[in-house]
């Protein structure tokens, strides 16, 4: 197995990391006071040279997002954490803001000298109660011994940091959704280029306004820590530097942990502890819910995690929730699961998305409950089709892909549960169930 | 600002569907393919509302662009280039059809909108033939009532937020609002006691498809089977452009009409709503005569006979013991005619439609200059109860114009100072109400500030009764009638006019309380329930020998009528009202007139008649024409149109 340095998890297990003394006995604050004594061009070019990419799911390189943000303008700036990890199969900001809150504190401070901002916004998904009390508990902290307020460490340079709990939406996850539901607006997501300009032109109150995942933010300490150049030449390619992975399901130590960009996926699984029981695995979703699912075989398997290499077999690296699942599963009855969730968490603004998600989820509770038809198969990926690119945000897109993920490698699943009526294919009604 | 005036409007090139096109900077895509003569479809879209991209039925290609786009969202840029019809886009908008479909209940057979509605027509021209949809539909209980008004069948809803876009950008209530979330999301009142607002009923007009309903109209005609009238509101002093639908000789339905002058494509409730009086079983259409103190039925001739006698009798004795209190509703021509009457056949200048004394000035502005103001002030009345319509003009000067807005009660209120001291562009609003001392002192600041102030009349045909000499003092056009227009007019009526002013409606019921008024002519207004001292004028009315009451209801100064003439509604008669802007507005007759009704012009002509006039006006046309010869050109320069 190749080395893991681990970057974000450093400290992981350091008693009480979680206090602001225990962490500054651990490089804590150090790269924020460095940040505070440098140009804020100068951190982005630090960034810039890490390679660091948005963890959120998109992959959008940070130092872009924060070049982004107009010079000289006398609007504020704002700092946006999106916090709202709502990603099923995805725990790793839960983690980062249970045991190492002040990596996220740090982080803020850093990119808010970077992008000139004043005041920062921690978005907190509202089942998130525990991570929600600790980041409250580690910005009071922080406050206390200067690093947040007005002339943080006689730097001239003031942040405050606001955490704004979410009321349990998925779609507030989305960032132009969660900047309305910031603001008090209903949560739904605003226009995007080409309609409207990007956030950090025109975002919360129509000013200039980053938003990061809480991942991609608290990297930024270590990455001043030990100097972006260094942090660059982890990984390779154009996905560099370390990734948290949310690794759950049928593996036998289904936990949080950190990997270089590009970890083949096998190690991974080892790492975790292999399948659960030792029972053959049959397929497994690499980033999360919405990206389309791999069948357990070697060539998958053997796939380095990265941001390219998923996308060029038909998937995603997305927000690294990675899921296995075993021998045990049914593809549909899965998905059935899934669908249910998008079309309860669609925000019901755009029509592919309101009405597709709750037609896909009417066809698979009709399979599943032995009323399927074979067109219906061909009629959701159809549906699938009309939903992909068309719907407002990606949350239609993100349930969409899935089921073309489940119909490539396991159509056969879905046949399987499809009820045998050529003696009576006019009449439609779920068969009698066999006894014994 | 007058540099951005001149200098001309900065244009962009893009090409749709291989056509060019050439359209201001920041157009919307699919404004411009509508020039380009492409048929975009579309349902959440609405050029005065802002973009949604919520139907996502509007999808075309753009050039160089990953996706398809909603071509109501994107503004055109320079260069572009915009595919509307490839199979790529076909196929994208009969799949969002399909997705519309599934969960409506297709119910058009039977639902209100069903033949001008917009998914009915676009699933005509772009849906799928047949369904893939075999699973159970959504459901809702339905209709639900938002208010008196309006209702919701939440089945056939699109949820394309037209309605809750309409009420937070153009009513600026934010009276509706989306409860829940996706396929569960439902349009309901933002508040607990329901859809309040004035303008609810344009949401139903707005809406694409038949989820909004007017509830007077619910199942009562079907789109096909009315018949359109242009017309003109009659409930306020705006004088919102109108569609009178009416079938069976009954008002169906208020739509409303475009003038982007006056009220854009807008009406308020009331004028959407309340105008159903027009079908009252309570009209009276038969005229009556007092017998034995009971009013009985009676022929139009032997009413007209009663009437003609008494005021040829009266004014013979003394031409100073006639009286008539015209009315703010009746048409220009009719007030025209009315007060010629007076001035002829009865030789008396005792004629006046004012309850109250009210300083008479027009607008210093345009209604739609409003809707551009800086400052704004409401004074001694709020807009949105008294003239509706006015308050979307205010409420556009807020929103983007980021115009100040305060309604106040006194003109020493701050608010004024504040407003004045924003000096041009701010406009102060003021009823009828205002003292003359009070409205001097505003004009005075006022002119030295260079705001503007607007007294705004209340009723359909305020000015059109100031303008047409129903006043004691004034010839038509305001010319005072001591003054030189008058032998204009007695060359053009044939015969003398009194010289001396009459006696305004206050002195014409003191003076019949005091028995010296033998016969009084009482037309479309109701002295007893609206002359302030209400007192002064039953006993008046009850004094006077002779009271004529000439109506469409019997009203409380009916009870003292000895002749009463049944009149004909606005629907039931062409003609012209003035709005408070002093625009002249004809409207057209949608029905015939009710029962043995009579519009109020031809009662008159028949009277004027019978008092000898020579040529009798045979319609409200003939009557115009000689307003229009007589009137300066200020005064009835008619519509635009």
């Amino acid at each position: 197995m190749s080395e893991q340095p681990q970057i974000l998890f450093k400290y992981r297990n350091v008693e009480n990391y979680n206090n602001i003394d225990v962490y500054m006995k651990h490089e804590g604050y150090a790269a924020a006071r460095k940040a505070l004594q440098m140009e804020p061009d100068a951190v982005i070019e630090e960034i810039k040279a890490s390679g660091l990419r948005g963890r959120g799911g998109a992959g959008f390189p940070t130092h872009i997002k924060w070049n982004g943000i107009p010079k000289n303008w006398d609007k504020p700036h704002y700092l946006v954490i999106n916090a709202d990890e709502g990603e099923p199969g995805t725990a790793k900001d839960r983690e980062l803001m249970n045991k190492m809150p002040h990596l996220l504190v740090e982080g803020c401070i850093i990119a808010a000298r970077a992008i000139r901002s004043n005041r920062c916004y921690i978005y907190i998904r509202g089942e998130y109660m525990e991570p929600g009390q600790s980041v409250r508990k580690a910005i009071q902290e922080a406050y206390d011994k200067g690093f947040l307020g007005k002339n943080i460490q006689g730097s001239g340079f003031d942040l405050d940091i606001h955490v704004h709990m979410g009321a349990g939406s998925y779609e507030c996850g989305e960032e132009s959704a969660l900047m309305s539901s910031l603001m008090g607006e209903r949560g739904m997501p605003r226009h995007k280029p080409p309609s409207a300009p990007l956030p950090v032109i025109s975002g919360v109150w129509d000013s200039p306004t980053i938003v990061n995942n809480v991942e991609t933010v608290a990297t930024a300490a270590p990455i001043l820590n030990m100097g972006g150049a260094a942090y660059g030449k982890i990984g390779s390619g154009r996905s560099l530097g370390t990734k948290l992975f949310t690794v759950s399901g049928h593996v036998n130590k289904p936990a949080n942990y950190e990997f270089v960009l590009g970890t083949p996926i096998r190690e991974i699984l080892e790492t975790a502890g292999g399948p659960l029981n030792g029972k053959p695995l049959k397929f497994f979703i690499p980033g999360g819910s919405s990206t389309p699912l791999f069948p357990a075989t070697d060539k998958f398997l053997d796939l380095p995690l990265d941001y390219e290499t998923m996308m060029a077999n038909g998937s995603m690296l997305g927000s690294g929730g990675l899921m296995f699942f075993d021998e045990g599963v049914s593809v549909p009855a899965l998905m059935t699961r899934l669908m249910h969730f998008y079309a309860h968490e669609s925000c019901g603004k755009c029509t592919p998305c309101r009405e597709g998600t709750n037609w896909l989820t009417k066809i698979h509770d009709r399979i599943m409950a032995g009323g399927g038809r074979h067109e219906d198969i061909d009629l959701l990926l159809d549906i699938c089709n009309n939903i992909g690119g068309r719907s407002f945000c990606a949350l239609g897109d993100a349930a969409a892909m899935p089921i073309q993920g489940a119909l490539k490698y396991f159509r056969h699943e879905y046949e399987a549960l499809i009820p045998d009526r050529s003696l009576s294919s006019r009449i439609y009604a779920p068969l009698p169930v066999a006894a014994g | 600002m007058a540099e951005t005036i001149t200098q001309a409007p900065e244009t962009v090139n893009l090409t749709i569907d291989g056509k060019k096109v050439t359209v201001p900077k920041g157009t919307l895509l699919i404004t411009a393919a509508f020039q380009a003569g492409a048929d975009v479809p579309y349902f959440c879209h609405h050029p005065r509302l802002k973009p949604a991209g919520a139907c996502r039925m509007c999808l075309v290609r753009i050039e160089k662009m990953a996706k398809l786009q909603t071509a109501c969202t994107v503004p055109v840029s320079e260069g572009m280039v915009v595919d509307t019809l490839s199979p790529e886009v076909k196929q994208a908008q009969q799949g969002i059809l399909e997705f519309l479909l599934i969960n409506h209940p297709l119910d058009c057979p039977i639902c209100d909108r069903g033949g001008e509605c917009p998914l009915q027509n676009m699933t005509f021209q772009y849906g799928p033939g047949v369904t893939r949809f075999i699973d159970e539909k959504r459901h809702f209980p339905k209709p639900v009532p938002l208010n008196d008004y309006v209702s919701i069948d939440r089945e056939r809803c699109i949820q394309c937020s037209r309605c809750t876009r309409f009420q937070a950008e153009i009513a600026g209530d934010g009276a509706l609002a989306i409860e829940s979330r996706g396929n569960s999301a439902v349009i309901a009142p933002f508040s607990l006691d329901g859809f309040q607002s004035h303008f609810s009923g344009n949401t139903v007009e707005l809406c694409p498809v038949g989820a909004l309903l007017s509830r007077p109209y619910r199942f009562q005609s079907r789109p096909w089977e009315f018949h359109s009238t242009d017309s003109v509101c009659s409930m306020c002093g705006v004088g919102c452009n109108i569609a009178v639908q009416t079938r069976t000789n009954q008002l169906m339905r208020v739509n409303s009409r475009l003038n982007e002058d006056v009220n854009e494509e807008w009406t308020c409730d009331t004028g959407k709503f309340e105008q159903y009086w027009v079908n009252s079983e309570e009209r009276i259409t038969t005229p009556m005569i007092r017998r034995a103190s009971v009013l009985k039925p009676c022929s139009w001739d032997e009413a007209l006979t009663a009437v003609a006698e008494a005021f040829s009798s009266a004014a013979k004795s003394s031409s100073n013991t006639v009286a008539g209190i015209g009315s703010t509703r009746t048409s220009n021509e009719e007030a025209y005619l009315f007060q010629r009457i007076f001035r002829t056949a009865l030789g008396s200048n005792n004629i006046d439609h004012r309850m109250h004394d009210f300083p008479i000035r027009p607008m210093e502005t345009s209604l739609a200059a409003i809707g551009e103001a800086k400052a704004i002030v409401a004074i001694g009345f709020d807009p949105k109860q008294y003239l509706p319509v006015v308050w979307l003009r205010i409420y556009k000067a807020i929103s983007n114009g980021n115009a100040t807005y305060a309604h106040v009660s006194s003109v020493d209120d701050p608010a004024v100072e504040a407003a004045l001291a924003v000096g041009e562009g701010a406009i102060l609003l003021t009823d009828d109400h205002i003292a003359s001392a009070d409205l001097d002192k505003l004009t005075k600041r006022a002119k030295s500030a260079g705001a503007k102030i607007n007294v705004l009349l209340p009723d359909n045909n305020s000015w059109g009764a100031i303008l047409m000499g129903v006043l004691p003092d004034r010839l038509p056009s305001l010319q005072p009638v001591g003054n030189g227009a008058r032998p204009k007019f007695e060359a053009l009526w044939g015969g003398p006019v009194p010289d001396k002013p009459g006696l305004a409606t206050w002195d014409i019921l003191k003076a019949g309380a005091a028995g010296d008024i033998r016969a009084l002519y009482v037309l479309g207004s109701n002295p007893v329930a609206s002359f302030p001292d209400r007192d002064l004028a039953a006993s008046a009315l009850e004094k006077i020998p002779f009271v004529v009451v000439q109506d469409l209801f019997l009203s409380e100064s009916a009870q003292y009528a000895n002749v009463f003439l049944p009149a004909s509604s606005f629907i039931e008669k062409a003609g012209t009202f003035t709005n408070i802007e002093g625009r002249v507005q004809p409207f057209g007759a949608a029905i015939r007139p009710v029962g043995d009704s009579k519009p109020d012009w031809q009662i008159l002509s028949e009277l004027y008649a019978r008092l000898g006039a020579s040529a009798p006006f045979f319609g409200p046309a003939d009557i115009a024409r000689e307003i229009a010869h007589s009137a300066d050109k200020n005064t009835f320069a008619g519509d635009r149109r």
